[in-house]
This record gives structure tokens, sequence and C-alpha cells, in this order.
């Protein structure tokens, strides 16, 4: 009883509507989601407006996909979750999104509630729309497009995980996902570059270059929590003698509005971004080694920010694309005999490998710091999933789903035999890290970054002078 | 008695040379359209008893039997009567080919007098 | 009767049947957004093109790992449709009544080899019907129209070989055959409103999803992926 008029004086969690305000964001973080996930249990569905959103975007791309569905079940054995739950039928992507998106739209959004708490476990626990399901269905249907539809119909109606609600949050506030204002990054760069100045002298982080070739953006988790990643992504382009510069606004690429479905959140989020790519009158973009940002900001954020031509301002390039060439030209030399010499094996993001048809960069990178460099099986764009994409490595309600989800990864890496992972993937870095904390299998991962400077040869005029 | 004996005599020669000419007749009668042109066939060869539609329809001779002469059908029982000497396997001129020129000589006709089969295994049948 | 099915009955089929999948297509491309699906169709087209084509070659033909998995099941599908749509259409007694009736006719196929497709179809069609009763992997996606769509498909093909060797089966040659016409009639009226819609909108589908990853997936990188 007391608990129940405690709740009631407090303003509601779950809401329809973005959350837009510190005051409201504090709220939502003190929670942890008990709360929040209560008040989910008898939050009702406005029906008539789920109704009017099918009709006005559910069109006959997703339309023709859930009609034409030959419930034939090849897309069974293509899904990481049906494989590591035991081929539980209950896990194929069809019969997933059939009995979610599938219904609401037969019933035209009469749905109740556990209706909608059901499409949300199912949308962001059983499914990190990897897309991969897609590539196997002989009728072409792209199960994973259609579960980010479903999350985007679920964020309007309220039936959004806890940290996915905050993580939009923090975009609409921080235009990042996390709580890093402007000023912070730019205290971060100054503060990275004067912190390594002295091993390589002229280094610096331009700050809002204007006419810079490569405007470079990264991950809010980086200044916030691996500062020393952006240093080195600064170390590497001095080297490698690039003309480059960070945009104060817009310095952030990532958008947990794309896991979270809140769509205007995206277009601001990467307006931002497109933005600064206009004031700084760069003649090229290049993200850090994160997957998403790159389907984010390159990908899918032309489409939100409605351009028609489908790309951003200014050629957009992930971190990979910027290293190969860098050592294809020559701007960056490696030291042969600092090649890694234990197997390595190299994760494929869905993001930029399966979404954005990076299949050989990475691996031609590998020839250059490998000696025995392992595939994993399948790979490329038929690589599974890391098992924490789609904002899942973040969502506490669905963390046992996830663990059991990364077995698949886990037998993948533990086929090559290498103890050695490559991931140039925020989301497949923090997803091998936990695979390696739960089922510890004696396995190492790295970014890109450190193995380059492990290795890059500093030409002599920028070494630090003798004294 | 016996003049009975020879009228019996008379009636049983007269009933046996029925049976006779009877007999001879149904030899020359068509049966089916077995013609040799076609080599592959896909079904067997149609049924056709001419005398059913001769004797029993009456149906005209220059109705099936033809030559055409200025826009008139000239034929008579002196020409040829093998439709497969003029309408070969293959279309020429203006002479359909063998199986079109059958295939609508007869079920033109019985749609139009609605009266004999129309469906394709009422004249191919298969031997059981 | 006969008439009747073989006659008007059948322009009406044939014309629901056609101008039910042009208004599929029509509907279906018109459906499409370029910023709702995320793919600049019409600002690269040719890219679009390029893909959509890599898309239908790698699955109109087995050459797609879907097929390397399931093989067994991939074959009896290609040669399941390969043979629906090529007997009827190519079916010696099929052409017959078309030219017959339209003066227009094609190649067609030797009887022999039009039954054994017939048979390969039915024989297809059990094995789906057996999968989707046996297998809990397609027992929990099976609804009831799933029965009803095979065997709206699978009918005009069992009626079509009773008819062709005459089989008595309780109701005679021109029984069967009639039925057989009206099996034929009611799948073609359910093509363009059922499942089988997917004998359009498979291309739909494929060219659609060829377009997103040869526009905006890779398609303008790297060496392009085939799906």
């Amino acid at each position: 009883m007391a608990q129940e008029a405690k709740n009631q004086d407090l303003p509601p969690l779950v809401t329809r509507k973005a959350v837009k305000t510190k005051k409201e964001l504090d709220i939502l973080l003190a929670d942890k989601g008990i709360r929040y996930y209560e008040e989910m249990e008898v939050f009702p569905v406005d029906t008539a407006a789920l109704k009017k959103t099918l009709d006005a975007t559910c069109k006959s791309r997703l339309r023709t996909w859930l009609e034409i569905c030959a419930h034939c079940s090849l897309c069974a054995d293509s899904c990481f979750f049906y494989l590591a739950n035991d081929n539980d039928p209950k896990q194929i992507p069809s019969y997933k999104i059939k009995s979610t998106l599938g219904e609401l739209v037969k019933r035209k959004g009469n749905v109740d509630t556990q209706f909608m708490i059901n499409c949300m476990d199912t949308a962001w626990g059983k499914c990190t729309c990897c897309n991969r399901c897609g590539m196997y269905c002989p009728h072409g249907i792209d199960m994973g497009v259609m579960f980010g539809y479903l999350r985007g119909l679920c964020f309007s109606q309220g039936f959004v995980p806890h940290e996915m609600k905050i993580g939009s949050c923090m975009h609409w506030l921080y235009n990042a996902q996390m709580d890093v204002t402007v000023e912070d990054y730019v205290e971060t760069c100054e503060w990275m570059a004067e912190e390594n100045e002295e091993y390589y002298p002229g280094l610096e982080i331009p700050v809002d270059k204007v006419g810079a070739d490569i405007m470079y953006v990264v991950n809010a988790r980086e200044p916030k929590h691996y500062p020393q990643d952006l240093a080195e992504a600064a170390i590497l382009f001095h080297l490698a003698g690039e003309s480059w510069t960070v945009p104060s606004k817009g310095w952030e690429g990532t958008s947990l509005a794309m896991f979270a479905g809140d769509w205007a959140c995206c277009k601001q989020q990467v307006e931002g971004v497109y933005a600064a790519m206009e004031r700084l009158k760069v003649k090229r973009y290049v993200g850090t080694e994160c997957g998403h940002q790159h389907r984010a900001t390159i990908t899918e954020g032309p489409y939100w920010a409605g351009r028609k031509s489908g790309e951003p301002p200014v050629p957009g390039f992930h971190y990979v694309e910027w290293v190969l060439e860098a050592l294809e030209t020559g701007k960056l030399k490696l030291d042969p005999a600092k090649k890694i010499k234990e197997p390595v094996t190299l994760q494929d993001p869905c993001n930029y490998v399966r979404n954005h048809g990076l299949t050989d960069v990475t691996r031609k990178i590998m020839s250059y710091i490998a000696e025995d460099f392992r595939e994993m099986s399948p790979n490329r764009e038929h690589n599974f999933c890391c098992g924490g994409g789609g904002g899942m490595n973040g969502i506490g309600r669905y963390r046992k789903e996830r663990n059991i989800g990364l077995k698949v990864k886990r037998d993948q890496i533990l086929a090559t035999e290498a103890k050695f992972v490559v991931s140039a993937c925020h989301n497949c870095w923090d997803a091998i890290r936990d695979l390696e904390e739960v089922y510890k299998i004696g396995i190492k991962w790295s970014f890109l970054k450190p193995i380059l400077l492990d290795m890059v040869i500093v030409p002599d005029h920028l070494k630090p002078k003798e004294e | 008695m016996k003049k009975s004996k020879v009228a019996l005599y008379i009636a049983i020669a007269g009933l046996s040379s029925l049976f006779i000419i009877g007999a001879v007749y149904a030899q020359d009668d068509i049966k089916s359209l077995k013609h040799d042109i076609f080599v592959e066939r896909e079904r067997p060869a149609a049924l056709f008893p001419h005398a059913l539609h001769t004797d029993k329809a009456e149906i005209d001779c220059l109705k099936c039997h033809h030559i055409y002469k200025d826009g008139e059908n000239v034929w008579d029982e002196s020409e040829e009567s093998d439709c497969t000497a003029c309408h070969s396997l293959k279309a020429d001129d203006k002479k359909l080919p063998a199986m079109r020129a059958f295939h609508a000589n007869c079920k033109e006709c019985h749609a139009k007098e609605d009266k004999g089969p129309l469906t394709c295994g009422e004249c191919h049948p298969r031997k059981k | 009767m006969y008439e009747f099915v073989s006659g008007p009955l059948a322009l009406i089929s044939f014309a629901i049947f056609f101008i039910g999948i042009i208004a599929r297509i029509v509907l279906y491309v018109k459906g499409l957004d370029w910023q709702l699906d995320r793919v600049a169709y019409s600002e690269k087209l040719g890219a679009g093109i390029k893909g959509a084509a890599r898309s239908l070659f790698h699955w109109l033909l087995p050459l797609n790992r879907t097929t390397a998995n399931h093989p067994i099941f991939m074959g009896v599908t290609y040669l399941f449709h390969i043979c629906l749509v090529i007997a009827p259409i190519f079916l010696l007694a099929h052409v017959v009544l078309i030219e017959e009736s339209w003066n227009i006719s094609w190649v067609t196929l030797p009887d022999k080899v039009a039954d054994y497709m017939t048979l390969a179809v039915i024989a297809a069609g059990i094995f789906f019907l057996i999968r989707r009763l046996v297998d809990p992997n397609v027992k929990i996606l099976t609804t009831v129209s799933d029965y009803i769509v095979l065997a709206i498909a699978l009918a005009p093909f069992i009626t079509g070989y009773i008819a062709y060797h005459q089989l008595e089966l309780g109701a005679g040659y021109k029984s069967w055959l009639i039925i057989h016409i009206l099996c034929g009639e009611i799948m073609l009226i359910a093509i363009p409103f059922t499942k089988l819609s997917h004998f359009v909108l498979f291309f739909c589908s494929r060219i659609q999803l060829g377009m997103d990853y040869g526009i905006k997936r890779g398609g303008a990188k790297g060496r392009g992926i085939a799906w």
C-alpha cells in the first residue's frame, strides 16, 4: 500500500514520448529499471495511434514480406539465437516476426499491453537486427529490417527497454549516447594531445579545423571511458601525415536512438554530424572503430536526414577503410618483425560488413599485422553476430538471453584455435569481452588501433628530439 | 408344304445375305482417323465412326470433305478423300496443319450442333 | 458443363489472374518509399539494377548458401517450381486449346515428359506436406492457410494426371477433366489473392532486397554481396 502510494507521487517512467529533459533523465537513471518495468506491465496501448502509424508507415515492402513468407523454416539455422538455444523453434526468425509484427499488422494495431511487452522482449531480447536471416531467405525477406521497424512501433508506444529509453534521451540531450558535452569532449581532446605530445612532437587533435581532409568522428564511450583510444587515433593520423580534424558540435557518430527505434532522434543525431561536415568543409568523414556508428551515420543516416541520394554530405569511411588505405599507400608503415606471431582471428561486424559490404578490407589489414590469421567459419557477410549487437549488450533485462547467444561466437572462436580476436567494433569488442568473462575460454581481444600503434614505424622527423 | 419350305429357304438366304452385306459394309466403314503422317503420336488416334456421321446423322459429305476452287467446294466422291494428302503436319499455304484441321472440323461442328464429344479423352480414349 | 468451364470460366479466370498479378506488381512498386525503406531506388537506379540482377541470378539458380546448407529441400523446391511452371505452360493439350481459341501457340513438351513433371510436382508436394506435419521447425510456422495453398497448387496436377490417363476413380473421365479445369481455374484466381502471389511478389521482393544491397548495403563498396 505504502509502495503504491509512493509510486503514485512519482512522475511516470513509461511514456510514449521520448524523454528529452535532464530532470526526467535523472529519474530514469535512478530507477535502474525496476519501477520502469512494473509500470510497463499496466501501461495501456494507444491502439488508435498504433493503427495510424501502421497505416502510414507499414507499406508494401513489409506487408509483402509478411504475406509471402512460405513458412518454410529455412531461416531457422541462420539465426544465432536459434542455434544457441538448442534449435528452439520459438527462436526461428520467421516465427519471431510472425508472432509479433505479423500479428500486430493482422490485428491492425488492436493489441494489448502483454502483447506489446512480448513484442519488446522479442525485438530486443531475441534479435540483434544483424540481418543475417535476410541473406538465407529464398524470398528475400529481411526479418532484421522488420525487427528494426517493430522497435520503432514499440518505442512510439513506450514499450522499450529501460536502457534504450535512456539511450535515446542521451542523444536528445547531448547529441551523444552518453552524458558527454561538447566542452567535455573538446577538453578530452586537448588533454589527450597534451598527454602524448611528449612522445610524438607536434601531435595535436585539431578541433574544428575548417578545410581539413578528414573529419574524424568518435563513439562517446571513447572520450568517456577510453580516452586513450582518441589519443591512438590522433597519433596514427599524425604519423600518417593526414590533414584531419574533429568537430566540436557533431563530434559523436553513434546512435542508440537507432537501436531504440526513436527515428526522430536518429534524424536529429545524424543531422548534427552532417552539419559539422558542411561547417568544416572537409573532404571526407572517417568514423572510429564502431559498427553501428558507421551504419547510423553513413548507411542509414542519409535517409533519416532526408537526403535523396542516400549519401552523407561528404563520402563516409569506416576506420578500417582508412587504415587499409594508409597501409597500402605507405602513409603508415608497419614493422614486419612485429607482426603478431600467435594465431589470430577476426570478428566481422554485421553493421559494416553485412550492411555495408566491407568484406575484404579487414582481411587485407590482417595480412599486414598477423602471421597466422585464422578465419572464423562462416565469415565475411555470412558471419554470425557477436551476440551483443543491436543494443543487446546494454540491456539488463536480456542479459541471460545475451549470454546464451554468445555461445555461437564462443564456438566459432574456439574452432579457429586462435586466442586473440581482432574486433574493429565497440559492440563486438564488448560482446567478446563479456564472452570471456562468462565462458572463460582464455582469449584476448583488441581494437586495431593499439595493434597498429605497436607495430608502426615512426618516421625519423616525427621522433622526439634526443636531448 | 413345298411352298412353305421354299419360302423358308428364301428367308434364310435373305437373312444371311443381309449379314454378309452387313459384314462387308462394316469392313469398309472407317472407325478411326489413323493417319500415317502422325509418326510420333502423343495420343491414340481419334475415334471416328464414319457411318455414324453419314448414315445416322446424315451429314452432307461436303461438310467435311472439301476441295475449294474459287471459293466453292467442288469435292465429289471421285476426288481425294485422304485428308492428310492435302493437310500436312505443318501449316502450308492457307491450309491448316493436319491436327488443327481435324480438331477444327470435328470440334467446331460438335460444339455448334451440341452433339458429339468435345473433350480430349472422348475422341482419343486410352485402350483399357 | 465442359463448355462452360473451358470457355467463359477459363476466360474469367485468366482475366482475374492477369489483372490481379499486374495489380499486385503495381501496388507493390507504388508502396515502395525511398525514405521509409531507406533505399535510394531512383537516385541510384544503376547500382540498384545491378544488385537486383545479382540477387535474381543467385536465387533463380541454385547459387546461394541456403541451397548449399539445405540441398535436399532446396533441390526439391527448385524441381517443384520448375515443373509446376513449365509443365502446364508447355503441355500439348493446353497449347492446342489455346491455339484453337486465340490462334497463338508455342513449343510443346512431349506428353511423356510433361507426365513425369506432373508426377514430380505431386511427389514434391507430398514431401512438403510431410515436412509440414513432421518437422517441428515447420510445424510451429504452419497455419491452416499453408495447407489450403498447397492443396490449391497441387490439385490441378493430381486431377490433370487422372484426366490425362483417363482413370475411372469413381467419377469417370469427363468429370475428372471438368474437375481438373476447375482446379486450374481456382489456382489462377487464387494467385493474386493468396500466398501464391509470390508467383510475382517473389520477384518484387528479391529485386527490392537486391536493390537495397546494391544501393545501400555494400553495393558501392567491396565486391558486392549476393542476395
